[in-house]
């Protein structure tokens, strides 16, 4: 192997930073016109107006059912309110009457639409056979009840009421849930938006007033409801509030708070690091700078592109920005070096960039991060041209405009020579110390353990928290809070449900259709082990039977079509059952209420309804899957198991090919891509141990991160290789190397994870996970990297 | 040099096997077990570890190890089943919608249709022997057979009018439950608490003075089931209603069951011994005929489940066997006094 292969191969040349140098003035004005431009271009950027459609798998089976249900029974605007009773039941005249005051509160907070409002105290009746007929009376009758006699008797009817168990009564009879719902508020903005004078309206569209207006009301709703809570919480009651509208009022209030509480504590974390490591203005300016204007650079291009970015990834292009602050780290650090050697600026940028493969880095880290393109999942494609157009601002940054700061910046100061810190070479030193020594082939067996035990591991992960709402913020978050309650103590949250479609119009009111979706839904409750299961057909069997002198043996669908029509035109008449029929009679629902949400047992419940389908073949109906909760998350599931292993595969082949094309050699490649995959496969093993499932935060990161580990591997290696042309020996070498850049290496490694715990305390998981998996991921990069490239370098004995 | 070789052929083939092999999600499939499911509106013990139960959707339940493995028998309909009634251990007949009657003559492993000659639901069969049989349901539908359902004939049975002699009115209201005490005494009961008796096999019918039903407002207390013992009828009804007769039905007395709120759907007794179900999983028991009830306690879960049919039998070898059954699948098996869950 020639000896200039892991030098020549640095697309940064000296000679190309010499000629930007040249030109710098010029250069520079161009660059910073650029930036201007792309910044301008901010203000034109698309967020995806439905974050979760383009969370989805393209493609996936479920989305036909899943996008039919929506069209036919757009989720209702409701907010959901939980009164839970610590000790004790429900059964008192305290709670009673604390449940009726919450109704009557909710009554009159502005945007609950009063007359919908269902609890204990209203909206749910009784239905009594007696000798006078069917008498019908709210549930608690005619007075609250007051006496022990009384509340058993309200037990009794609570116990047999539809609207009972499992639904507006816990199951344990310990908590009530009540319903209201909200206005609709698109309408309410199209009458105040027509209402605007057209001064008004200039420059405002509808969809932005809408935005606003929604913004105002679901802020307003969630202060009313608090406020109801500090009023009506007690030492034995607690209320717990939940609903699309109050998570995204309180996400927009965390992400209005949180985020730039974090980005500010990040930012001073790093430039404390930068200052206490380079002592210089421009040591701590131009990587901050380096880790901003590509960010403009990407997001402007991402705009000009016309891509949507979905604001669940909002934080994805820092971590990027984390990267290109590496990367101006390092060539800082040559920099600061060189010019102790050389005393003149240019030649030391010029060196700087020869010794530093940054432009090969680049090139690598926005390459990899393409791999996110693989998936099929529009959010994570989405990432992977944002992670191109950021590479090329990147290279734009650091590669033309560094050199150019850096002239104009005064030189080093020779006397504040602290860039060598002591505490990060001492730590390099004691990673690398074992694989110097005798004790090289234990380090190597410990990396095969490491690698074999992770691969394991990564066998037991499992996909997972990704349920919409509940994955988004902290487990212990009020609004988790009221969903766990929902989950453990009612029916639950957790539908996956069957899409009807009749093949003639009106063909669900044929008593034998009708029939079939019974079983379906008979099946659900029976055979795969879903609490409860509802459907039109329980309606039309209910309304029969109370028309039947409340037989129970009339609790079937009638075998005439013309009673059928009867019954199901009352039920329609009352209202309330758009989730489960259209109003044409030829789609409908199939509800089942499913006790666990984790992924296997999903993939559980899809499978047996799934051979359900395939073996009721039927030529009235047809019945697919998709719709509800757990539809959505299998969806999700499906994307990032799928998304996940290609992202991986792509990262990892694309890192040993641009190994390969970098050193011109396999064993130099793969010198510096084993060190990444061990950092990955201890990040499986906590994992797996911590029981950590591989959710959507994950996925994108993943390629970010491995992006990270290249630099480390391919700067060290390069560095090893400077060393051996000037000593001919790798030991030597090595030690030189690491006693150079050993400290830079853990430097960087250190900052990166410092950099990403403020977001450890920030509400919204989601978020804070994409950074700490990257902290975490890079920490154990920068250790696999120190402990093991000198180790394999020793043994394989590569000719650079 | 060998080694750096092999190093290169061997790594990259090691890290794609072991990229390869990253996260695969198995999962062990369901068993195989069969589940009561749907609402079961009846059944019958047929002999010590024979148990039949019927319910909606044409489905049939059979057992031959006491319920400890239920297999589903082909009803040949998607029609509800109602009512079943075995005449021995092995000639059974089962009552639906939609004028079904099925017939068993093997001890309820195969069932065969029978032509009813109505299209009504039928709510309730009764078969005093092998050959004579009685069933009623929706519209006053009446049915009879004398040659074990090879011939069903239609009952002459009017629902009595109250304003004009002539009009007939049966079309506006149901029979519920019918009990043959012989091949000639029959009673049936339904809306308004009304009892019917025949003493002539069904030739004609005696309008019995219910003391649930006010001839004055014309209504009443319906009666959803009978039981016969020992030469007593039992029935119950809505509002936990519970009546007897000791003279074929001639003559009623009301009982105190001992709940006013809840319906009764379904009784049954033998010995003395007697069971009565219903609405919010009520049951009540009695064991010195009918004179006092209690209530049996049952699970939070069954609250929430109507049920719909009782059985008990006296078997051979002395041993009390009965079944309840009821709403989406629930079912319990009495031996004795005690009372499983399924």
């Amino acid at each position: 192997m020639s000896e200039k292969k892991m030098i020549d191969c640095s697309f940064g040349k000296a000679c190309d930073v010499n000629f930007i140098l040249r030109y710098r003035t010029i250069a520079l004005i161009v660059l910073l016109v650029l930036t201007g431009f792309f910044c301008f271009q901010l203000k034109n950027i698309k967020m995806a107006a439905d974050p979760m459609e383009s969370m989805y798998l393209a493609g996936h089976e479920f989305l036909p059912a899943l996008h039919a249900i929506n069209k036919m029974a757009p989720a209702p605007r409701m907010l959901v309110c939980i009164l839970d009773v610590k000790s004790g039941d429900i059964y008192n005249y305290e709670t009673i009457r604390k449940i009726d005051s919450i109704t009557r509160e909710l009554m009159g907070v502005e945007g609950i639409l009063p007359t919908g409002i269902t609890s204990l105290t209203m909206g749910i009746n009784h239905y009594n056979n007696t000798a006078q007929g069917l008498s019908i009376e709210s549930i608690l009758g005619k007075k609250m009840p007051e006496t022990k006699e009384d509340f058993e008797a309200l037990k009794r009817k609570i116990a047999v009421n539809p609207m009972g168990p499992g639904k507006y009564v816990s199951y344990d009879g310990t908590a009530v849930m009540i319903t209201a719902p909200l206005l609709d508020i698109e309408q309410k903005a199209q009458s105040s938006y027509n209402r605007l004078t057209e001064k008004e309206k200039a420059g405002l569209t509808f969809e932005k007033y809408k935005d606003q207006e929604k913004a105002v009301f679901n802020a307003n709703l969630v202060k009313s409801i608090y406020e109801l809570k500090s009023k009506e919480d007690d030492t034995n009651h607690t209320l717990y509030f939940m609903g699309e509208e109050v998570i995204t009022a309180q996400m927009t209030a965390m992400g209005k708070l949180h985020i730039p509480i974090a980005a500010c504590v990040m930012m001073v974390f790093i430039i404390i690091f930068l200052a206490g490591y380079f002592r210089t203005f421009q040591g701590a300016f131009i990587p901050v700078f380096s880790m901003i204007v590509p960010l403009l650079w990407g997001m402007g291009l991402l705009s000009l592109s016309g891509i949507e970015l979905n604001p669940m990834a909002i934080l994805f292009p820092l971590i990027l920005g984390i990267l290109s602050l590496a990367y101006s780290i390092l060539t800082m650090k040559q920099y600061y070096l060189l010019y102790d050697k050389v005393k003149d600026k240019k030649k030391a940028i010029a060196a700087a960039y020869k010794n530093v493969p940054v432009s090969v880095s680049i090139l690598t880290a926005g390459l990899v991060t393409m791999g996110l393109c693989v998936s099929k999942v529009p959010m994570i494609k989405t990432l992977g041209y944002l992670g191109l157009f950021w590479s090329i601002g990147a290279f734009a940054v650091v590669v033309l405009i560094n050199p150019i700061l850096m002239s104009f910046f005064p030189p080093p100061n020779q006397a504040k020579k602290s860039h060598k810190v002591g505490i990060c070479q001492s730590m390099a030193d004691v990673l690398a110390r074992p694989s110097l020594g005798s004790t090289r082939f234990v380090i190597l067996i410990i990396l095969a353990l490491i690698l074999a035990i992770g691969g394991f591991s990564a066998r037991r992960l499992a996909v997972g928290d990704n349920i919409p709402g509940v994955s988004y913020i902290r487990h212990n978050h009020p609004w988790n809070q009221c969903f766990n309650l929902f989950s453990k103590k009612f029916m639950g949250p957790y539908q996956l449900l069957v899409y009807v479609k009749a093949k003639d119009k009106g063909g669900l009111l044929d008593p034998e259709t009708l029939g079939a979706i019974g079983d379906f839904s008979n099946y659900l409750k029976d055979e795969c082990g879903a609490k409860d299961s509802i459907a039109f057909d329980y309606m039309v069997q209910m309304a029969r039977v109370m028309l039947m002198d409340g037989n129970p043996k009339w609790q079937t669908v009638p075998v005439s079509r013309k009673k059928v029509e009867s019954l199901a035109g009352m039920v329609m008449e009352e209202g309330g059952v758009e989730s489960f029929i259209d109003k044409t009679f030829t789609q409908a629902t199939i509800s089942p209420f499913f006790p666990e949400s984790n992924a296997k047992s999903i993939d559980k419940y899809a499978t047996l309804m799934q051979a359900y389908i395939d073996n009721h073949p039927s030529d009235k109906v047809e019945f697919s899957l998709g719709g509800g909760l757990l539809g959505m998350t299998k969806v999700l599931n499906d994307g990032i198991r799928k998304a996940y292993a290609r992202i991986l595969m792509a990262a990892f082949i694309g890192v040993v090919i641009l190994g390969i094309l970098v050193s011109t050699s396999l064993i130099l490649s793969l010198i510096m891509t084993l060190p990444i995959a061990a950092a990955q496969a201890v990040l499986w093993l906590i994992m797996s141990g911590s029981g950590m499932p591989v959710s959507m935060p994950v996925v994108p990161v993943t390629a970010v991160s491995i992006g990270f580990g290249f630099v480390f591997g391919h700067y060290l290696l390069k560095v090893i290789a400077l060393a051996y042309q000037e000593y001919g020996d790798h030991d030597t070498a090595i030690r030189t190397a690491l006693g150079k850049t050993g400290g830079m290496v853990m430097f960087m490694g250190l900052l990166v994870f410092a950099a990403s715990l403020p977001w450890f305390f920030i509400g919204m998981k989601f978020q804070s996970n994409m950074l700490l998996i990257t902290g975490v991921m890079v920490i154990l990069e920068t250790i696999a990297s120190l402990m093991f490239i000198p180790a394999l370098v020793r043994w394989s004995k590569p000719g650079f | 040099m060998k080694s750096r070789k092999f190093l290169s052929f061997m790594l990259p083939a090691a890290l794609l096997a072991y990229f390869t092999l990253i996260p695969v999600i198995s999962y062990a499939d369901k068993n195989a077990s069969i589940p009561l499911s749907g609402n079961l509106f009846a059944s019958a013990i047929i002999s010590e570890g024979s148990y039949i139960i019927v319910g909606d959707r044409g489905k049939i339940y059979f057992t031959n190890d006491a319920a400890k493995t239920w297999k589903v028998i082909d009803s040949k309909t998607k029609n509800a089943l109602a009512s079943v009634s075995f005449s021995d251990d092995r000639n059974g007949w089962i009552a639906g919608q939609d004028g079904v009657i099925l017939h068993s003559a093997d001890g309820g492993k195969t069932w065969e249709p029978q032509v009813s000659g109505v299209n009504k639901y039928l709510l309730a069969v009764d078969f005093f022997d092998a050959t004579n049989g009685v069933a009623v349901g929706a519209d006053s539908a009446v049915i009879m057979t004398v040659d074990g359902g090879k011939t069903w004939t239609k009952s002459p049975f009017k629902w009595p009018s109250d304003f004009e002699e002539d009009s007939d009115i049966s079309e506006e209201f149901n029979l519920f439950t019918i009990k043959m005490m012989d091949a000639r005494h029959v009673c049936i009961a339904g809306d308004g608490g009304r009892i019917f008796i025949t003493e002539d096999a069904g030739k004609t019918w005696i309008d019995a003075k219910s003391p649930l039903y006010d001839e004055d407002m014309m209504e009443g207390k319906i009666l959803y089931s009978m039981a016969y013992d020992s030469g007593t009828i039992y029935a119950v009804g809505i509002d936990g209603i519970l009546i007897s007769s000791k003279d074929y039905g001639k003559t009623w007395i009301e009982a105190n069951s001992g709940i006013t709120q809840p319906d009764l759907y379904c009784i049954d007794m033998v010995d003395g011994i007697g069971l009565a179900a219903g609405s919010g999983g009520n049951i009540i028991h009695t064991s010195d005929r009918g004179v006092t009830w209690h209530m049996v306690e049952v699970p939070e879960k069954i609250t929430q489940a109507w049920l719909s049919g009782i059985t008990l039998k006296k078997c051979d070898s002395g041993t009390l066997k009965g079944l309840v059954v009821g709403q989406n699948g629930t079912a319990g098996i009495i031996t004795d006094s005690k009372l499983v869950w399924q």
